[in-house]
């Protein structure tokens, strides 16, 4: 599972694997002047998940480690973000259930009710859109 | 923000002092002394006062005793040492009520992250490590305030009172935030825990696969 990022001046990046332990959200991206565009990512269910138009974006990994049992910490969740106008809109990809769930939150409040760090600049004034679609 | 690396340690001393020592522990602040925890393979276990330090873990195990009437905390809080199969109390651990050491102290537990994270690091409990379900009675049996277990987060500041309340812990729905915000360097996040049963909520003799979680973010 790679994501990737369409920027405005035509530069793609593509990520390494989502599952590898330095995903790189958008590590391409530091010191980048020019905005997101769009961000994509190709689910096993042969759906392609798309955000484009937000403000700014975010993606972040969810693991979880227990004491007595298991010491790795185990890959729960993938969250895609796009937050505009003080919303963001999250798409949670839970790794266990292959369940997709969209939610939109006050941005702060985007993860637990707290905020997330990593935000990466898009773009002002587009119309902001999120969904599902057949991978082509 | 690569995935950070996580140590979870303990102070098994009545000093109350910082992990100075990070990844590794030892000696630390104001002489305290901090041990990583085997995550596999060591174990956290509240017992009743006849439970020593240093007792072997294959020996006589002395349970928390569930009051006739109201509730009761853990005497005795320990870890249970895979690498010297003995009982490591955490001198600390838990409040005045439980008559350890501790109470209104800040440096019980640690983890210490070795890098940034995207969100604020959770502590949860689950039924056990399939994280899916956390309604065991000693987890308050589908009613997270009745939760046995019970935590405070200590990372900026001790608790402020010697008999702290603390959070229930159970799932999603109740659980600790380990800190106020994310963590934009390495960083050693505090707690403590305590154990409190209750007449008629709790039921003796229950055997677990209770788990201590930490969830937590990278990108």
């Amino acid at each position: 599972m790679k994501y990737t990022i369409k920027y405005a001046d035509g530069i793609q990046y593509i990520s390494p694997d989502v599952r590898e332990k330095d995903p790189g959200w958008a590590s391409e991206a530091e010191g980048k002047k020019v905005g997101i565009e769009e961000i994509s990512i190709k689910l096993p269910n042969d759906m392609t998940l798309i955000l484009k138009g937000y403000e700014k974006y975010n993606f972040f990994v969810e693991v979880a480690q227990s004491l007595n049992k298991k010491s790795s910490a185990e890959i729960q969740a993938f969250f895609f973000c796009g937050a505009s106008q003080g919303f963001v809109c999250i798409w949670k990809i839970d790794y266990k259930t292959k369940q997709i769930i969209k939610d939109i939150k006050p941005e702060g409040q985007e993860y637990g009710g707290g905020p997330t760090r990593g935000w990466r600049m898009g773009l002002i004034g587009e119309k902001a859109e999120s969904g599902l679609c057949p991978t082509q | 923000m690569a995935q950070p690396n996580t140590y979870w340690l303990f102070n098994d001393t009545v000093n109350d002092g910082a992990n100075s020592g990070n990844a590794t522990g030892g000696v630390g602040a104001l002489s305290s002394n901090w041990v990583v925890i085997d995550l596999t393979n060591d174990a956290l276990a509240f017992c009743s006062e006849q439970q020593n330090d240093g007792d072997a873990v294959g020996g006589t195990r002395y349970p928390v005793v569930i009051p006739d009437t109201g509730s009761n905390e853990a005497e005795k809080t320990f870890i249970k040492d895979a690498s010297t199969t003995f009982y490591a109390q955490v001198p600390l651990a838990g409040t005045t009520a439980g008559g350890q050491s501790g109470g209104d102290t800040q440096y019980v537990f640690a983890i210490y992250f070795d890098g940034e994270t995207a969100g604020i690091p959770y502590l949860e409990a689950w039924d056990d490590n399939t994280h899916a379900t956390s309604a065991h009675d000693f987890l308050g049996g589908g009613t997270p305030a009745n939760s046995s277990l019970i935590g405070i987060t200590t990372t900026s500041a001790v608790p402020g009172s010697a008999t702290w309340a603390g959070t229930p812990l159970a799932g999603l729905t109740s659980r600790l935030s380990l800190d106020s915000a994310p963590l934009s360097a390495a960083k050693n996040l505090y707690f403590n825990l305590k154990q409190v049963v209750t007449q008629g909520t709790h039921s003796p003799g229950s055997t677990t696969d209770l788990v201590l979680t930490l969830r937590y973010l990278y990108s």
